[in-house]
């Protein structure tokens, strides 16, 4: 047909008819599954606290003796926390609990519109402050570790900084200190170098109250548009039918579209303050009339990153040894993305040992 | 054997067509080839020869619309994740056909080694202009405000679903970047109740009321317009990016073919797309451009939805239906009494501690503390009666003494007298006589008139 050929037109249309039967077949699999097999959040846990939609959780111990200082782990409000404990053989719970260590989780709950006026001084200073406080009467205990992860992470480091009496270690996980880096998509977007040209969070927020989380996953997909939008949907074809393959698969999806509303206040504060203006690192940040000095976490601190996170670039999260007060500082970095850190099987295998190791250390 | 759920049923259809339509992608493909073998064929962009995808993406459109059907009333997510590989293998089918037009095209440069880079600029030109159309149309429009003020009007006639296409950013922006940002669609029922009610009043500018509703629509109006001029900036912007992204993919693949590394198949194929594709647009939604006329489209939305709120609330208020603003207002009280709340809840907690720990004092030696404070303080007073009672004591021998020694003064009763009385007694006395009563008197009252008349009486004596 032609000397040089893009491609044999023959066997890619051979294999684009297969590939279209492939995925009828496949869905065929996918009609059958049902929510039921696609539990997720499987660890025991048991309701300790209350606070109107939020919920303080313990992790049921599976050792005898778990280690006495418990960890209370604080993640982002952007996903739904169950990403650390997505299923049995990706669970970083899971592997803490089996390494001994006594595991908490707050869990955020959907915002809802009646949220709206939500500060991030409620966020810390109320809900975290107060499940601190909870643990550590349960545990009769001044302080208790901390493991933040990701915008939970940076609560963590605000909390840590206003109430450094109640932590005893501070574990941060992939997450952003250093907000002004133009190295990552979402900071760019988010305006981290044009300012309010690229989003204005205040007529956002005029605008919609709560930030929908449909529009803060729209931002997620459009960092990689083709692979997140068409090129999985197309690999996944080729493990449809493996029943446990889709099932993880089909995880993760809900785990990604089952994105909280932000309370609209708390959100244009982060925006204003940590994306646009780089406060946190300025020492300008302030919460309930306090400012927030990274300089005074002098507890030992364990940063831990991704090394290819397209989401918190690695360098904003390197930052923090130069700002913090600690003289007990340790960091730690796994050669995945910001998701693999939960889900990568290897991650998953040196990950925690990492965490728990430190903290009987410490 | 258990019945077929709907959707095998309507798979085994799909597939049945889709292996008809497969016979007639090869067939297309025959007839490709004999046009391509001719010495006579130079397709162009306007021109394409027959293209064997063409049919096949056709059909397969069609059949995802006709059997998709089948997922209502499953769990929505799987639903979902149905529809978007469905979706996904649509587009990548419509990819698969634009490449192979390109191709067509640049194939008889290839093969003689001449200017194929030409023939795929004009791939892209005809793909920008298709993609730019749309925004072009929007930008003619906007030198005519009055066309510009009816297509508004005609939006706002959907009035309440508008709601849906402006206020989820999602959406909007999902349409900028797929180039179909179609109007909402018209709710009838909700149009009539507008009409019958307030849609008159739109029309009668001098009414009060009407004035502040006009007032609010032209607001809204021009923010409108602002959206749509951002929307049209972006969708150009978007639409070069796609020729680029198609451009550098179809390099690659000349690149690779060059090299005799000929894709071998569609999803090899439609790997390249992905992550060439992604490079190219990866890195342009990172330029200044791209951000600034994504926040422009951003924030022109987010602000004609204020507008639009202001002017919804006109409506909502007008049919006795709580106001956004009113709700906010709520939600905000709410917030301040939460907050109210926490702060009794801690004074509680902390009244509830100092409770605690004065109970705990009592059982702490507190109360051994209080008994031996007790016993100190009985101890104490004991002393202080003691005290009491031996300066009495002194008082009283004190008292006995100043007796005695004023019985053997020369004055007779010489506390009983006065200062007057006393002066003139001194008249008689001698100096010794003078100098005990002065000493009598330094010890006792110390008067000063008294002590300075007998000083004087004794330095007159001397």
């Amino acid at each position: 047909m032609s000397d040089v050929a893009l491609f044999n037109p023959v066997e890619v249309s051979r294999d684009l008819v297969n590939l279209n039967k492939d995925l009828l077949n496949g869905l065929d699999n996918l009609y059958n599954l049902s929510e039921d097999d696609l539990e997720f959040g499987l660890t025991p846990k048991e309701e300790i606290a209350r606070e109107e939609n939020i919920v303080l959780y313990r992790y049921t111990p599976v050792v005898k003796n778990p280690h006495p200082v418990p960890l209370l782990i604080n993640y982002a409000l952007v996903n739904r926390p169950y990403m650390v404990d997505l299923q049995p053989d990706r669970s970083l719970v899971k592997s803490l609990l089996e390494l001994g260590i006594d595991v908490y989780i707050i869990d955020w709950g959907y915002p809802r519109k009646v949220d709206r006026y939500r500060t991030l001084d409620d966020y810390i200073n109320y809900y975290i402050d107060t499940f601190v406080d909870t643990i550590r009467e349960r545990h009769d205990l001044e302080k208790i570790n901390v493991l933040g992860i990701c915008q939970g992470g940076v609560f963590s480091l605000c909390y840590s900084a206003l109430h450094g009496d109640k932590v005893k270690n501070l574990i941060t996980m992939v997450a952003p200190v250093d907000f002004s880096t133009d190295e990552g998509l979402l900071n760019r977007w988010a305006g981290c170098t044009v300012g309010t040209q690229a989003m204005d969070p205040d007529l956002m927020v005029e605008a919609m109250g709560n930030i929908g989380g449909d529009f803060m996953n729209y931002g997620y997909l459009m960092l990689r548009p083709f692979a997140l939008g068409m090129g999985k949907y197309i690999n996944l074809i080729d493990t449809m039918n493996d029943e446990r393959k889709l099932e993880n698969f089909m995880r993760m999806e809900r785990w990604i579209f089952d994105s909280p509303d932000q309370a609209g206040e708390a959100w244009r504060q982060f925006m204003k303050d940590f994306y646009q203006d780089n406060k946190l690192i300025k020492g300008e940040i302030e919460l309930g009339g306090q400012r927030v000095d990274l300089g005074k976490i002098d507890m030992p601190v364990l940063n831990v990153y991704a090394e290819l996170d397209h989401l918190v670039p690695p360098v904003s999260s390197q930052a923090l040894s130069k700002y913090i007060g600690s003289d007990d500082f340790t960091e730690k970095s796994f050669p995945v993305g910001h998701i693999g850190m939960y889900v990568s099987g290897k991650v998953q295998k040196t990950l925690p040992p990492t965490i728990a190791e430190w903290l009987k250390e410490h | 054997m258990a019945d077929k759920n709907p959707w095998t049923d309507g798979a085994e259809t799909m597939m049945k067509s889709w292996t008809d339509a497969q016979k007639l992608m090869w067939e297309g493909w025959a007839d490709m080839a004999r046009v391509s073998a001719s010495p006579k064929a130079n397709g162009s962009a306007s021109n394409p020869a027959a293209n064997p995808f063409a049919g096949a993406v056709q059909e397969w459109q069609r059949l995802t619309e006709a059997n998709m059907k089948a997922w209502q009333g499953q769990s929505p997510m799987t639903g979902n994740v149905a529809q978007q590989m469905m979706a996904s293998q649509g587009m990548m089918m419509q990819l698969l056909e634009q490449t192979t037009k390109a191709w067509q095209m640049m194939m008889p440069h290839l093969n003689s080694g001449g200017d194929w880079q030409s023939s795929l600029k004009e791939v892209g030109e005809t793909f920008q202009k298709q993609m730019m159309e749309a925004p072009l149309t929007f930008m003619q429009t906007t030198k005519d405000s009055g066309e510009l003020w009816s297509l508004y009007l005609k939006e706002w006639q959907k009035f309440m679903p508008m709601m849906g296409s402006m206020g989820d950013g999602a959406n909007v922006m999902s349409m900028g970047m797929t180039g179909n940002a179609p109007m909402t669609q018209m709710v009838d029922r909700i149009w009539s109740a507008y009409e019958s009610t307030l849609g008159r009043a739109v029309n009668a500018p001098t009414l009060g009321y009407s004035r502040e509703l006009n007032a609010k629509m032209l607001n809204a109006f021009d923010a409108w317009v602002d959206v749509r001029r951002a929307e049209a900036d972006y969708q150009m912007l978007t639409a070069q990016l796609w020729v680029k992204a198609f451009d550098t993919v179809m390099k690659k693949l000349v690149e690779r073919a060059q090299q005799g590394d000929m894709v071998s198949s569609a999803k090899d194929l439609i790997n390249t797309w992905v992550s060439t594709a992604d490079d190219v647009f990866v890195a342009e939604f990172g330029t200044q451009d791209y951000i600034e006329a994504q926040g422009e489209y951003l924030n022109a939305t987010m602000a004609y939805k204020v507008r639009e709120n202001a002017l919804r609330e006109v409506f909502y208020e007008a049919q006795g239906i709580p106001t956004r603003r009113e709700l906010d207002e709520t939600h905000e009280t709410i917030h301040g009494l939460r907050r109210e709340l926490r702060a009794l809840k801690g004074i509680k907690k902390e009244f509830a501690a100092f409770k605690d720990e004065l109970k705990e004092g009592q059982g702490s030696g507190l109360e051994d503390e209080l008994e031996t404070l007790k016993a100190e303080l009985s101890d104490l007073r004991k002393d202080l009666d003691d005290a009491q009672k031996a300066l009495k004591n002194t008082e009283k021998v004190s008292a006995d003494g100043v007796r005695a020694l004023e019985s053997n003064l020369p004055i007779k009763k010489y506390g009983d007298l006065t200062i007057g009385d006393i002066t003139k007694k001194l008249e008689k006395l001698s100096g010794y006589e003078l100098e005990q009563i002065r000493a009598f008197e330094l010890l006792h009252k110390n008067r000063k008139t008294l002590m300075q008349e007998l000083d004087r009486k004794l330095q007159e004596g001397a």
